[in-house]
């Protein structure tokens, strides 16, 4: 156990020195430190009347669905590769050392619920709104990213307690899987079915179904739903019985996969080195994007183009062998998102809507296939025009961009009852934010692609991403205001952000003759 | 033939390269040499026009970033350069369509079949093991028949046919007037065919030999490598 605990205060210490020595992350870790402050003091002094403040039970239900979402999403893991507590250098180091399985099982988990813990700091920024919207406390917000931190443990130890059980017979892990995939299927049914009884009223239905009594009882999610909704109206028997029970899960399933398999090595091996080659090409700068397990392979060629149109039909066979139809899962997982948003912020309107898919986007383009093109040599290396190829590059992503701005306000605007003009302005300022936000990629590359530190280039992403899409909100905020139209806004955004990313473009476009090979 | 003329790659404060120059004639084979963080791969990638560098680099007399230089380069990275969702065959397709080839299925068979791929056609890059990736990286930079070839320790990873069957490509790329360069750490395996070896130590170069045999005295590869590394090793 000396050996454990001298590992883990050890690695604790250095990445605090890390820290101190590196100054780029040690300002992005003040300056999030900051901002939470900032956010919590400015949102704390803003007076909140009770009748502006909505449902809690809203609250509840999205607490519902995003613990439900990473609960699956994370024990789903248990059916492929499983999950591991572990890093490669413990899998070669610990694993071999003459110290108990049940010691190194129990040193695992404590650096998971530490991954668990950093994993929620997100959740923390989503303060501001959910205090204006419903008024929560500090200490209920801590409450929901301590409920999210477990629900992400939990999840991680069902996947290893999964794959420890099934891994080993086909049979048994269709068996599981199946029947899982049943469970989530019966409780949606249980949530969508009264939907249908009252069409007149979609969100107060949903909110019912979502808030009904029996969802407390659903392991997991529901238990550690059910202690949050505790602490919001403080009732503190829920608070115990919902975390009580997420306990004695733990513990039972500590004892499965202690008592179940004596040699849990092999298990979490796998997902070790699958963990493990995803974070190396992740510091190696190499954007893996997320494949299907099994692809078919279909017809083979490439297909059409010449000199650097190559890359854009080369990325349309990617794209299908992606089984991308339209848009890949993870877009498609972010316009979902904003439906439902536009679903429940219909009071907000239009811009908040806008606003929410905005932020979502930039994730959603940093994305692109363009960008993992950037990290091989071939881009670079190919006898063509730089500008054609960075445009050639870009084609996908740009279309992509325009596809995704139809489907996310096409429907958007219709939940939200926006007129067509608003939703046509709607659509071509999310293009001009899309086209905006991939020339602030590109010219990050062509000012900063000397720089070694990824972290540094990050804050200085969203920086420069600040500063050129600053003056067209200013820009749409004054046409609003000034001529009273909400399209009239949105169109003088895209403009700005159009012209701007023509002009990055140009003055960018030599950027492939420039640009270090990004795979440092 | 190549030139490399007092090229200079900073990153912060740390020099990889400092004021490197030399040659490389036709049909000539030349190899780098050094241990690990020498500055190797960093003036292979400056030649290939990865990197942004200070200094002058021509190959075949057009400066190496210009589409001329691009279309008699051939470069084979340190770590191979697949694409996941495209077959073996799609790799070569895509090189033939970017470099605008003609009459490329005939080399490109040719190519699969030395690098015992042809079975492999239809594997997409993912489904490849590393040395199989490494055989599909050396293939798409061999397709358009380079004038420059640069390899940047190629045989690791690779099977004993394949390292067999490359060490012929050296050769044949030299007899058919290539300029090539080779970056290695396997003293052992360049000594049949080298010109000219380089050995750099941090940053630059330390120490130039050529290869000519029979010469009395004179210190074999090996033993001027050891007499420079690890000489200055320790005396640092």
């Amino acid at each position: 156990m000396k050996g454990l605990r001298y590992l883990f205060f050890t690695t604790l210490k250095n990445s605090i020195k890390q820290l101190v020595k590196n100054p780029a992350k040690l300002v992005m870790v003040l300056v999030f430190v900051l901002l939470i402050g900032l956010m919590v003091v400015s949102s704390l002094a803003a007076p909140l009347s009770a009748d502006e403040l909505r449902d809690p039970k809203e609250l509840s239900a999205m607490v519902l669905v995003l613990y439900g979402f990473m609960f699956f999403l994370g024990s789903n893991n248990g059916f492929s590769s499983g999950a591991s507590f572990y890093s490669m250098a413990d899998v070669n180091l610990l694993f071999s050392c003459p110290i108990s399985q049940k010691k190194i099982l129990v040193y695992g988990l404590i650096r998971q619920l530490q991954t668990s813990l950093l994993l929620g700091f997100f959740l923390i920024f989503q303060y501001g709104w959910l205090y204006n919207t419903y008024g929560i406390s500090v200490g209920a917000m801590l409450a929901i990213l301590l409920g999210y931190c477990a629900v992400t443990f939990c999840s991680q130890l069902t996947a290893m307690t999964i794959y420890s059980f099934t891994s080993a017979d086909e049979g048994r892990k269709r068996m599981v899987k199946y029947t899982m995939r049943g469970v989530f299927l019966v409780l949606l049914a249980a949530v969508a079915l009264p939907l249908l009884e009252n069409t007149q009223d979609l969100l107060g239905g949903a909110l019912k179904s979502a808030t009904a009594p029996w969802v407390n009882f659903i392991p997991i999610f529901g238990w550690l739903t059910a202690a949050v909704t505790g602490v919001l109206a403080g009732n503190w028997v829920l608070v115990a019985a919902g975390a009580g029970a997420t306990v004695v899960f733990v513990l039972l399933m500590l004892v499965l996969v202690t008592r179940m398999h004596a040699d849990f090595y092999e298990d979490v091996l796998k997902a070790t080195e699958v963990s493990f080659s995803a974070i190396t090409s992740k510091k190696e700068g190499q954007l893996r994007e997320t494949v299907p397990k099994n692809i078919k392979t279909g017809a083979v060629g490439i297909g059409g183009g010449s000199g650097a149109s190559a890359f854009y039909y080369k990325h349309k066979v990617e794209n299908r062998r992606a089984r991308v139809f339209l848009l890949d899962t993870t877009s498609l997982v972010f316009v979902g998102t904003i439906w439902l948003f536009s679903f429940f912020m219909r009071d907000g309107g239009l811009v908040a809507v806008f606003a929410f898919a905005t932020y979502m986007q930039i994730f959603s383009v940093s994305m692109g296939r363009w960008l993992r093109e950037l990290t091989l040599p071939y881009v670079y290396l190919v006898p063509a025009g730089a500008f054609q190829k960075l445009l050639a590059i870009c084609r996908e992503t740009i279309l992509k961009i325009c596809v995704e701005a139809v489907l996310v306000f096409l429907p958007a605007g219709l939940i939200l009852q926006a007129k067509p003009l608003e939703i046509a302005a709607c659509i071509f300022a999310r293009i001009g934010f899309g086209v905006l936000f991939m020339a602030g990629n590109i010219l990050i590359e062509r000012i900063l692609g000397t720089l070694t530190s990824k972290t540094l280039i990050l804050f200085l992403y969203f920086l420069i991403l600040i500063v050129l899409a600053a003056p067209g909100v200013v820009l749409g905020v004054i046409v609003g205001i000034f001529l009273s139209s909400t399209a009239l806004a949105f169109a003088a955004m895209a403009v700005w952000n159009l012209g701007a990313s023509i002009l990055i473009f140009y003055l960018c476009r030599d950027i492939l003759n420039y640009a270090e090979l990004n795979n440092k | 033939m190549f030139q490399v003329r007092g090229v200079t790659k900073r990153y912060g404060k740390v020099v990889a390269n400092d004021s490197i120059c030399f040659d490389v004639k036709d049909g000539e084979i030349a190899v780098l040499l050094g241990p690990n963080g020498a500055g190797k791969s960093t003036i292979i990638k400056c030649i290939a026009g990865l990197l942004r560098f200070e200094g002058e680099i021509d190959l075949c007399g057009y400066p190496n970033k210009s589409l001329e230089a691009k279309a008699l380069l051939g470069y084979i990275p340190e770590m191979p350069a697949v694409y996941d969702l495209l077959t073996v065959s799609e790799h070569l397709e895509f090189i033939a369509r970017a470099y605008q080839l003609t009459d490329w299925e005939g080399y490109a068979d040719e190519l699969l079949s030395r690098f015992e791929l042809t079975d492999k056609k239809d594997k997409l890059g993912k489904e490849l093991s590393k040395g199989m990736q490494q055989k599909v990286s050396i293939c798409c930079a061999l397709l358009h028949r380079p004038k420059v070839a640069i390899f940047d320790e190629p045989l690791v990873g690779l099977d004993p046919h394949a390292i067999k069957e490359l060490k012929d490509i050296f050769v044949e790329l030299k007899q058919a007037g290539a300029s090539v360069l080779i970056s290695t750490h396997m003293l052992d395996s360049v000594e049949d065919y080298w010109d000219v070896a380089h050995i750099m130590m941090n940053g630059s170069f330390a120490a130039t030999k050529f290869n000519r045999p029979g010469q009395e005295g004179e210190k074999t590869l090996e033993e001027l490598f050891f007499d420079i590394t690890e000489r200055k090793d320790a005396a640092r």
